[in-house]
């Protein structure tokens, strides 16, 4: 019995030495990096993932406004943009509210017309503009310029799992159109947690 | 009395092997940083990811780091979902943050900070349905002095699936970085 009570003491004196002991150290984790994140799903799809502007394998005109519109190429939206307007569907099922950013780079080969980065009004003998519309939004008022790089974005703020419908309208360069290669350009849509 | 204290010294060497044994974080050693990241159950939202399993996803939107230092190594692994039905290729990159879009109270991520962005697979092609960790780690060299440093500043990973298509998706990670001050 006296061999059990000593060695519960010794136990609980080893106990309150090594409390003694550790609390500093684990007091001391403010000095560590830390690194943390909860899960949280970013998570979007486009459809179509392609557009000519003329439509079919239509070749485009010079100054020439296109818009990526289901009711016709050359027809602009209503001053209030309907979904029927919009050929791009972006399907949301993000966790996170997002904000997404269209980018519309240079074309490249062909005639590789360059973006004048003002917006779908204004164009340039070798340069071309285009700006973005979504649903629901006033147009041309509500229109968001789409530069090559470091646009605003197409909307701000989408809630989580909310769907989207856009279009874009593009001005072709004033200059001739010479060469018989086709000329593409790749749209980046990019979302970002807000 | 001598067993009393040959029972104390070998149930204090017992006890501090069981303890000192167990991994801690110590001020001791400030020059080993804590690494997170290994993904557990606290990192993944398995019902999400079973809803979406059809969808092509990229988790987490954000990762913090926290009293982070040069020469410290902080990483986490990015989960990169292919919700198609056909393989995919995909870029993992480092990317510079939209300037309009850098989170209140934090800065651009200085110039060169590409350069301490390791990505493990930077072209990783999925199979349907696979989703794979991508292990992002930042290191900056020891050569860069902390208080050349922001206090806080942000960078983005960027996930593109390579389609050849005329409409992209890039869909962004935020990383947000403090400083140990």
């Amino acid at each position: 019995m006296k061999r059990i009570r000593r060695l519960m003491l010794s136990l609980a004196l080893a106990l309150m030495l090594l409390l003694s002991f550790s609390v500093p150290a684990f007091a001391a984790v403010a000095d560590d990096i830390v690194v943390t994140a909860t899960p949280s799903y970013i998570s979007i799809t486009i459809a179509p993932d392609t557009w000519n502007p003329a439509g079919g394998s239509v070749k485009i005109d010079k100054a020439t406004t296109y818009y990526a519109n289901p009711l016709g190429a050359t027809t602009a939206p209503s001053a209030t943009v309907a979904d029927g307007e919009c050929t791009f569907t972006i399907t949301n099922t993000s966790t996170e509210i997002t904000t997404l950013t269209g980018n519309f780079p240079d074309f490249a080969s062909g005639d590789a017309m360059t973006n004048i980065n003002t917006g779908y009004a204004t164009n340039g003998a070798n340069a071309f503009g285009a700006s973005s519309y979504i649903s629901g939004a006033a147009w041309p008022g509500g229109a968001v310029i789409m530069q090559s790089t470091g646009s605003d974005p197409i909307k701000s703020s989408l809630a989580a799992t909310t769907n989207l419908k856009f279009g874009i309208a593009m001005l072709t360069k004033s200059g001739d159109f010479s060469s018989p290669t086709a000329m593409t350009s790749t749209i980046t849509v990019t979302a970002v947690k807000s | 009395m001598g067993k009393f204290v040959v029972g104390t010294v070998v149930a204090l060497l017992i006890t501090a092997g069981i303890v000192f044994g167990l991994p801690s974080s110590s001020a001791d050693n400030p020059v080993v940083p804590v690494e997170n990241g290994d993904v557990n159950g606290s990192d993944i939202d398995e019902d999400t990811e079973e809803k979406l399993y059809d969808r092509t996803w990229v988790s987490p939107a954000m990762v913090e780091i926290g009293n982070y230092y040069p020469g410290g190594s902080a990483g986490w692994n990015l989960r990169v979902h292919n919700g198609s039905d056909t393989e995919a290729q995909f870029l993992v990159a480092y990317r510079v943050p939209d300037s309009d879009k850098i989170k209140e109270g934090y800065v651009m991520a200085p110039a060169e900070a590409g350069d301490w962005i390791i990505v493990s697979d930077p072209t990783p092609l999925l199979a349907p349905k696979e989703t794979r960790e991508i292990r992002i780690t930042l290191v900056v060299p020891t050569s860069i002095r902390s208080e050349d440093l922001p206090v806080k500043w942000e960078f983005w990973t960027s996930v593109i699936e390579v389609t050849g298509d005329m409409i992209q998706v890039e869909t962004c990670t935020r990383w947000l970085v403090s400083m140990r001050t």
